[in-house]
């Protein structure tokens, strides 16, 4: 699998870096500014990447060349996989460090816990954005899957618009709920719809014509 | 390894296993051959001259069936010793193949094989 | 040994089948897998290296069956794709690094000879390669993996003559050595008529004949003579015919026609335009 991950690799950094300049500003953004908006969007941004990477892939037909090579179709998928969970893990990473120097610079130090926390409900949203849509497109292609990674991407900034209204109008219990729920959950959640998406996902691939 | 000049040609209705039996065995007759010169393996052959492997093989197979040639096993094939059969046998091909266009031309002006044989006898007699 | 071994390989697709094709590819050999486009030669070539499924039939690659353990096999395998390539992005420089972990025996030094015999640019992107260069990178890259057998698939269509000479020339040298073989598709005829050991010839999904190309060249000929003339021939010795309003031209089976009659050598182009033509009528 090395081989297949040094190829998304490359690709990333040849195609990605207009991508992850902007992800990586709204990541210090949402250090700078607080919220959950440019958080949010940084996370989907990096999560996005291997779906547009996907498409390249699409458009030279690298999956029919891929497996006439000596991989596993479980390890084209799992390659995308992977690929998704480091970058979701990376603008997690990114989050807290951005913050804390940020708290560094302002000399106003702030409950790192509580930061752990909202980094884990980014990395949980990351994950679970990426578990809906890779399915979809192992099945339908990018191209094809385009109108559902749109809804879906909709449906995530308005639920995470939602939510942050609810928090900040502090109307509704639910939105202080979503936020005090630990944070292991969230991350359980994700793993969990991970683990049944990478197993569908395998079985879309295995049974794929090339 | 001495160079062997094969020359093929692919518009002669001559089939390319028979051509280059030819031109191996009238080398080996003429001498240019010499009893004990190696000669090219059946797979360079066949690759320096892009020709198929199973031509190649087949004119090894038919020299060596014809005595002009052997094969050690792991060594190759080298030239045979030069007999005066073989020498007959040339003459004797050449014979047939110089009476097969006897026969052709005889259908083409429908001359009959009785005419044909009398033709023979005359131009012995003539000789005589 | 075999290099491929394949017995009554079915396929069907909405509106085209590939039917129970059986042949052999022994080791050492080339052979030419030739048919109009359509015919079934990806489907074939997609079957054996297992990236469609089958209806019914067994294939062997190499000596074992291709649904066990073909990922170990693969590392044998150099494949060629009529239309499959690298990212759009990627240069030869990445190919190989990409190369370096995905083959065991990966040859990097043998890899950058291709590149330079072919004038491959090393950093160049991909999407700026022209179609002839996409190909020969990927050839190099089939080459350059220690791979005991070659599978092309129309990897000499879209190229103009010197380089598909080219490629041809590197075809003949890659069975220098007798443990490689080749398999290599093509719906130019002139192309494979040359070098190749074995012509299967694929009409309509089915194989029409798998055979010694040195066999077809001497069984088959091409008698051009009058309309009168030609009622006498046997009709068993005709396998194809056509008509003008001078004169009548026709493969036949050289064994069967009298003396007298010349019969001109046909290539394999044209025992297979005749015989398609036959398949065609039926």
């Amino acid at each position: 699998m090395k081989g297949l991950l040094i190829k998304e690799s490359f690709l990333i950094w040849k195609h990605g870096k207009f991508m992850i300049v902007l992800a990586l500003i709204y990541c210090v953004m949402a250090a700078i500014k607080g919220g959950y908006f440019f958080a949010g969007f940084s996370v989907v941004f990096f999560s996005m990447l291997p779906m547009s990477i996907m498409g390249m892939d699409e458009r030279s037909k690298w999956d029919h060349y891929a497996v006439t090579m000596p991989y596993s179709r479980k390890e084209i998928v799992l390659s995308k996989y992977i690929m998704t969970f480091s970058g979701a893990f990376a603008s997690a990473v990114l989050y807290i460090i951005s913050t804390m120097i940020k708290w560094y610079i302002e000399k106003t130090p702030g409950d790192f816990m509580e930061l752990l926390r909202y980094a884990a409900l980014l990395l949980a949203l990351g994950l679970m954005y990426s578990a809906i849509n890779l399915p979809v497109a192992f099945r339908f292609g990018v191209e094809r899957g385009r109108l559902w990674f749109i809804l879906v991407t909709v449906l995530v900034a308005a639920a995470i618009g939602t939510i942050i209204s609810l928090i900040e109008t502090d109307v509704s219990k639910v939105g202080n709920f979503i936020i005090s729920l630990p944070s292991i959950a969230y991350i359980a959640a994700s793993l969990i719809l991970i683990a049944l998406s990478v197993i569908i996902s395998f079985r879309i691939f295995e049974n794929k014509e090339l | 390894m001495k160079i062997l000049d094969i020359i093929i040609s692919n518009s002669s209705n001559q089939p390319i296993y028979d051509q280059i039996y030819s031109q191996v065995k009238s080398m080996i007759i003429s001498g240019k051959l010499k009893e004990g010169d190696p000669l090219p393996s059946i797979r360079n052959l066949a690759k320096d001259l892009r020709i198929s492997v199973i031509t190649t093989k087949r004119a090894y197979d038919e020299l060596e069936r014809d005595g002009f040639i052997y094969t050690v096993a792991g060594k190759g094939c080298f030239v045979a010793e030069k007999n005066v059969e073989l020498i007959r046998e040339e003459n004797l091909k050449k014979i047939e193949e110089y009476m097969q266009k006897i026969a052709e031309l005889a259908a083409l002006c429908n001359i009959s094989n009785d005419e044909l044989v009398e033709m023979f006898r005359i131009l012995i007699r003539e000789d005589e | 040994m075999n290099a491929l071994a394949i017995r009554n390989l079915t396929k069907t697709y909405k509106g085209f089948k590939l039917d129970n094709i059986s042949f052999e590819l022994p080791k050492g050999c080339i052979m030419g897998l030739i048919g109009e486009n359509g015919a079934g030669k990806t489907t074939t070539i997609k079957l054996i290296l297992d990236t469609i499924k089958r209806d019914s039939g067994t294939i062997e690659v190499l000596g074992e069956d291709n649904r066990k353990n073909f990922k170990e096999k693969k590392e044998d395998i150099g494949v060629v794709l009529d239309e499959a390539y690298f990212p759009e992005g990627f240069t030869a420089k990445n190919v190989n690094t990409v190369m370096k972990n995905t083959y065991k025996r990966w040859d990097q030094e043998l890899f950058c000879d291709y590149l330079n015999r072919f004038s491959l640019p090393r950093d160049k992107a991909f999407k700026d390669f022209s179609r002839g260069m996409k190909m020969k990178l990927a050839i190099a890259v089939a080459l350059s993996h220690n791979a005991k057998l070659l599978i092309l698939d129309e990897a000499t269509s879209g190229l103009d003559p010197i380089a598909r000479d080219e490629i041809l020339g590197i075809i003949n040298e890659y069975t220098r050595d007798e443990d490689n073989s080749v398999l290599i598709s093509s719906h130019i005829v002139s192309d494979l008529e040359k070098i190749c050991d074995y012509i299967a010839f694929l009409h309509k999904g089915k194989l029409v004949f798998c055979e010694e190309k040195d066999v077809l060249l001497e069984r088959y000929g091409i008698l051009k003579c009058s309309k009168s003339d030609f009622a006498a021939i046997a009709p068993d010795a005709i396998k194809g015919k056509r008509e003008n309003s001078y004169c009548v031209e026709a493969l036949v089976e050289r064994a069967e026609i009298p003396t007298g009659f010349s019969v001109e050598k046909a290539s394999i182009e044209d025992i297979i335009l005749y015989l398609a033509r036959e398949v065609t009528k039926q």
